[in-house]
């Protein structure tokens, strides 16, 4: 029942009870007519858009921010017209259902929100237009019929999308009645992390480039020269399988090279879920935007970055053939393990021995992670080899008080001590700045 | 504190989002001046100031429209002033007419319409404005006595609708990114689909609304202009019959069919005719009555008089007049009943109402009232006339007056046993009828029974001789009649056998009009019959015309589903269409129908506990069938024998199908396997279920004996169909 047949139902009830008490046939009958106004929206919109089913496609891939092209097919499959269908896209939609407290929980934020807004806004401007999902309406459908339609939305949130949700929503005439059927619809889409173009960050090239021959060779060879194959073993990449030399030996074989080498630059990312900010803005999602684009500008340099990020409790390496892969990466990026101050000490110092064990040691060049500052000074003192690089850091703190945030004197004594001899350059992420001004000038800087 | 008070005040009003749609707008105005229009057609407001406020609903519509976008905040400051002195008129207005406070809620709301209209910037403003149209047409309903009203509430109604449409289109479109359209005359289409389902809908629950007993002590409607008498003698004076003597006439009066003869002082038995079907008065009551004029005391054998002439005065400076007479024996076991007057054609100077009238909203500060309870008031009742009358009816049970015993009032029995000279047979009749009752009730009943039965209604009833009995003339002469006849035998019968009565006239309670509201009281309603004394219970009235029930037995029926006397309406309406025959037969099955609902609704009502039971089983069986419903019909169990290789190719394509109605494909019984897999094909976006079908229907129907080979290669297929419809019923 929408507000306009609940008031309409009030309204009757006091015209019958004015009714019964003046004995008048007309108010009788003006209540009658508004009640049945209601009761004809009951029948009517009771679950029209039940016959009602959404087709949707969209564009495979695509940057945070950027618009996705989207085909809505909705077809009417019953034998009645259908009147005012709105469809939502609900992709990039906060999160929907749950518990009752979840939902109670989410309803006390939005209002607590709306009400900040309402309270900031000055006075002579309209009311803000409330972000919502996209909203086409289709005035009729005819029995069995399909419309398509083409528009725009824009990825507001990065992620691999194996599937959106889309609302029918349909009603009675009058408005008195709305019914919505929330369904699911096939169509991946995987949104990049948003990449800021950056003019210098710290890229010290004298950590990279060792000698290919000083190195023990990994089958996971992605050099360019190729030398032959060989059977086909766990954790090779299906990309490199020899289809023919497989299909004519009865078992996998795979491509190898002969120059296979290891990147000259690594990049961990260690972040937790984010406690503060917003969907959009908080230490998970502008840590990994900040990765990619530090990726971005190691490629420019001349170095495509191998990653390192969690996998489950442990870690997995990317190393990608172009800087596609590790933003697709970053795209399924799932947090890291964390407690209640983020990512522990244990996890980080074992994030970073792997990486430097993996990646051929004093090879780590660059730290993401949003841990507590204190852990991540412990941490890296448990790593005597670290060899230097860039360390930015997403603090937790800076999310939560928001715009007018300084680091505290102890946070810098504890970067200071992370830094200290390690030669690692510290940046700051803050929510009141852009992703590219923080990574545009360090906090920290280590001598050489 | 003030410039934060201001700061809040302009927060809180800033603009919100405008409603753009000139046609949704437009709408509401119209229905917003529709309802103006019904509340000056029923007089609560003159035309000039209607026309005002009409003037000003347009002219604040369009400002409204012009400034949606502004804060208009000095705009609003002004206008909450001015309502704020509109409530103040408003309470000194009901405080100055407590009885009926329609008139001060229609000027209120003719006042809110104006002032509100002049803020209009949203959807939800243009909403009020219809909910407060809705109200304001509801009470100029309350303020028609007629029929007449349905031609506002029509386009009203209509115009509502339609901007009710309209609001939610703007509404829907104007939270939308992107609108299909429709062709066009579509919406037309829907908003005439819903008004078809809304017209049964809205007369469904008028119909089956109760009419509770609501709060009526408060609703007391009088004539504003007051009569003040200049000469008051005390007699009944019928603007029919002006000119005519007040004794009994030695000739019978000339018949005069605009007015009933027996609202004089005497009623003459002699007089032939049938009154004008014309509406004499509206009553709004909460109980269907006989609306009682006089009686008479004395039977003079060709007709009734009353002997009282001298009438008690009853003077009050304010309502109500308490009618009340001295030495007035009490009365047991009555209730109040409120009943409003509404005259329409000229009538004599007596308050018609139930009996007993006891207090009396007339406009007048002066009633003369007789020891039979007849108030008599200084003018003629004249139309347009409003009166109230709270009386004092008997709900005794036949139980009760089967034990009424005890010492009658000095002088009661000898007035009202009173009989001039005629035949012992009525005696012997009327002893032979109560032969074998042992209480006055029965007796009564027995007598009144015996007449119902054996003597038929007849208008044409030939005139009787000048000086004839009565009684004798209509018992052993001609042996039918009509009310008088009935009545005046009853009465005379009971006081041959001793039980003190009387008769009565006025008018039976009439037809009831469903949609105003009113009992509509015809010049055909005029009636006479009996009341008869019961000691410690007073005047009870009883009626022996056939096709008449007891009066004192019907007052105890409520009116509560009076709604169903609708159908009965339509029916009369619609059967004036058709021949005669026709008519007479639906009028005769809508009444029976009307009964019938009307019957089980109120048995159902005082058997609430059977009438619980049985909408809880039909609940329970109406959800039972509904959860079948949405659980679709059962799956067919295809039992298969497996005798050879053309049955198991049946069972695998049996289980493909059954995967795919699980999956929302369902096969129609019409369509041929090919044609089914066609559609599913279309629906999967596959070719799976099409090459399945042909291989089933070659190998099921082909002239050879399927082999394994074939049957497997079907399996397969019919399996990656399965899948696919789990897929689908996975993700959908």
């Amino acid at each position: 029942l929408k507000r306009r047949a609940v008031v309409t139902i009030m309204v009757a009830l006091a015209l019958f009870g004015i009714a019964a008490t003046i004995r008048s046939g007309w108010l009788y009958l003006v209540a009658s007519a508004m009640a049945g106004l209601v009761v004809v929206g009951l029948m009517f919109g009771r679950r029209p858009e039940r016959h009602v089913t959404v087709q949707r496609s969209t564009t495979p891939e695509v940057f945070e921010g950027d618009n996705i092209q989207v085909r809505l097919k909705v077809t009417n499959n019953s034998r009645l017209t259908r009147s005012m269908v709105t469809v939502r896209d609900l992709q990039f939609e906060d999160a929907r259902g749950g518990t009752f407290a979840e939902r109670a929980s989410r309803s006390l934020a939005l209002m607590q929100n709306r009400w900040e807004t309402a309270r900031k806004a000055p006075y002579g401007e309209s009311k803000p237009e409330r972000k919502r999902p996209y909203t086409v309406t289709f005035e009729r459908i005819g029995p069995e019929e399909a419309i398509e339609v083409d528009y725009e939305i824009e990825a507001r949130r990065r992620g691999v999308f194996a599937g959106s949700e889309v609302s029918v929503r349909t009603g009675d005439a009058f408005g008195s009645i709305s019914r919505e059927r929330v369904v699911g619809v096939a169509s991946e889409t995987t949104v990049l992390p948003r990449v800021y173009r950056l003019d210098s960050f710290t890229f010290k090239p004298e950590f990279s480039a060792l000698p290919a021959e000083l190195m023990e060779w990994s089958r996971k060879g992605t050099g360019q020269d190729y030398y032959g194959v060989r059977e086909y073993v766990a954790g090779d990449s299906l990309r490199h399988i020899h289809w023919r030399s497989s299909a004519r030996r009865g078992k996998l074989i795979v491509k190898e090279y002969q120059h296979e080498f290891r990147p000259p630059s690594g990049l961990l990312v260690v972040l937790g879920a984010p406690r503060y900010g917003d969907s959009d803005r908080n230490t998970l999602e502008d840590g990994l935007r900040a990765a990619a684009s530090v990726a971005d500008y190691y490629t420019l340099m001349g170095s495509l970055p191998g990653l390192v990020i969690p996998s489950g409790e442990w870690f997995e390496v990317v190393q990608g053939l172009s800087l596609y892969e590790l933003f697709r990466a970053l795209a399924a990026y799932e947090p890291a393990p964390s407690g209640a101050a983020g990512p522990g000490c244990d996890y980080l110092a074992e994030a970073v021995a792997f990486t430097m064990s993996e990646l051929a040691p004093g090879r780590v060049t660059g730290i993401i992670t949003n841990a507590d500052g204190e852990v991540l000074a412990e941490a890296l003192d448990r790593v005597p080899e670290m060899a230097g690089g860039a360390l930015v850091l997403a603090p937790e703190e800076s999310y939560r008080v928001g715009p007018g945030w300084q680091p505290p004197a102890q946070l810098l004594a504890d970067l200071e001590l992370a830094s200290a001899g390690y030669r690692l350059d510290t940046y700051l992420l803050t929510p009141d700045r852009e992703i590219g001004d923080c990574l545009s000038e360090p906090l920290i800087t280590t001598a050489g | 504190l003030l410039e934060r008070a201001v700061d809040y005040y302009r927060r809180i009003n800033r603009p919100g989002h405008p409603e753009e749609s000139i046609s949704f707008r437009a709408a509401v105005t119209v229905t917003v001046l529709i309802s103006i229009y019904a509340a000056i057609e029923s007089g609560a407001v003159g035309w000039p100031v209607g026309v005002a406020v009409m003037s000003g609903v347009v002219a604040g519509s369009c400002y409204s429209y012009r400034v949606r976008r502004k804060s208009s905040v000095w705009v609003k400051l002004v206008l909450t002033v001015i309502l704020l002195v509109v409530f103040a008129l408003f309470w000194t207005e009901v405080g100055g007419s407590i009885h009926d406070l329609r008139y001060p809620l229609v000027r209120l709301f003719l006042w809110l319409q104006v002032l509100h209209s002049f803020d209009l910037p949203q959807r939800r403003d243009l909403d009020f404005s219809l909910i407060s149209a809705a109200i304001l047409i509801a009470f100029a309903g309350s303020l028609s006595t007629s029929t007449d009203f349905l031609w506002v509430l029509i386009p009203f109604a209509a115009l509502g609708l339609l901007s009710l449409f309209l609001g939610h289109r703007s509404a829907t479109i104007s939270r939308s990114d992107k609108l299909v359209a429709g062709k066009r005359g579509s919406q037309l289409r829907v908003i005439l689909v819903a008004v078809a389902a809304l017209l049964p809908v809205t007369l469904a629950l008028f119909v089956l609304l109760p009419r509770l007993p609501g709060f009526n002590t408060h609703y007391l409607p009088v004539s504003d202009a007051e009569y003040t008498p200049g000469e008051f003698e005390g007699l009944l004076k019928n603007p029919g019959y002006e000119g005519f003597p007040d004794q009994f006439p030695a000739n019978p009066l000339p018949f005069n069919p605009d007015s009933y003869f027996g609202f004089n002082e005497y009623l003459d038995l002699r007089v032939r005719g049938l009154p004008a079907d014309t509406t004499v008065m509206k009553v709004r009551s909460a109980v269907a009555s006989y609306w009682r004029a006089t009686a008479f005391d004395a039977f003079l054998g060709n007709g009734w008089e009353n002997t009282e002439k001298e009438p008690e005065e009853i003077f009050s400076p304010e309502l109500p007049l308490i009618a009340a007479y001295p030495g007035e024996p009490p009365r047991y076991r009555t209730t109040t009943l409120t009943q409003t007057f509404f005259i329409e054609k000229p009538l004599p100077n007596t308050v018609f109402a139930a009996f007993l009238p006891r207090e009396v909203y007339f406009p007048t500060r002066v009633v003369k009232v007789d020891s039979m309870m007849t108030v008599l008031t200084p003018v003629t009742l004249d139309p347009g006339l409003v009166y109230t009358v709270l009386s004092e009816v008997s709900n005794a049970e036949p139980e009760n007056l089967r034990r009424a015993g005890g010492i009658y009032p000095g002088g009661l029995r000898e007035r009202y046993l009173q009989l001039p000279e005629m035949s012992p047979e009525v005696e012997s009749l009327a002893r032979e009828i109560t032969a074998a009752r042992t209480n006055d009730y029965d007796k009564v009943q027995a007598l009144s029974d015996y007449l119902k039965r054996n003597y038929p209604y007849d208008l044409d009833c030939p005139p009787q001789g000048n000086r004839q009995n009565t009684v004798e003339f209509f018992l052993f002469e001609e042996k039918r009649g009509y009310c008088e006849h009935f009545a005046t035998a009853l009465a005379v019968m009971c006081r041959t056998v001793g039980i003190p009565s009387r008769l009565a006239v006025g008018y039976d309670a009439g037809d009831f009009n469903a949609l105003t509201g009113y009992y509509e009281v015809s010049g055909r309603d005029a009636h006479a019959w009996v009341e008869v004394y019961f000691p410690v219970f007073g005047w009870i009235s009883f009626d022996p015309t056939p096709g008449w029930s007891d009066p004192f037995l019907s007052s105890q029926d409520d009116d509560t589903w009076s709604g169903f006397s609708l159908l009965r309406g339509i029916g009369n309406t619609l059967s004036r269409v058709f021949p005669s025959g026709f008519w007479r037969g639906l009028k005769g099955a809508t009444g029976a129908f009307t009964s019938a609902i009307s019957s089980a609704v109120r048995e159902a009502a005082r058997n609430w506990y059977w009438a619980l039971l049985a909408a809880f089983v039909l609940l329970a069986g109406l959800a039972a069938v509904l959860a079948r419903r949405r659980r679709g019909p059962p799956v067919q169990e295809t039992v298969v024998v497996v005798e050879g290789p053309r049955q198991e190719a049946a069972r695998i394509f049996n289980r493909m199908t059954e995967a795919l109605a699980k999956a929302g494909i369902e096969r129609r019984p019409s369509w041929t396997p090919e044609e089914f897999a066609g559609r599913a094909d279309s629906r999967l976006e596959t070719r799976l279920v099409g090459e399945s079908a042909r291989l089933f229907c070659r190998l099921r129907f082909g002239p050879a004996e399927p082999g394994p080979d074939e049957l497997e290669e079907l399996k397969e297929r019919a399996e990656s169909v399965v899948r696919i419809s789990r897929d689908r019923s996975r993700r959908t």
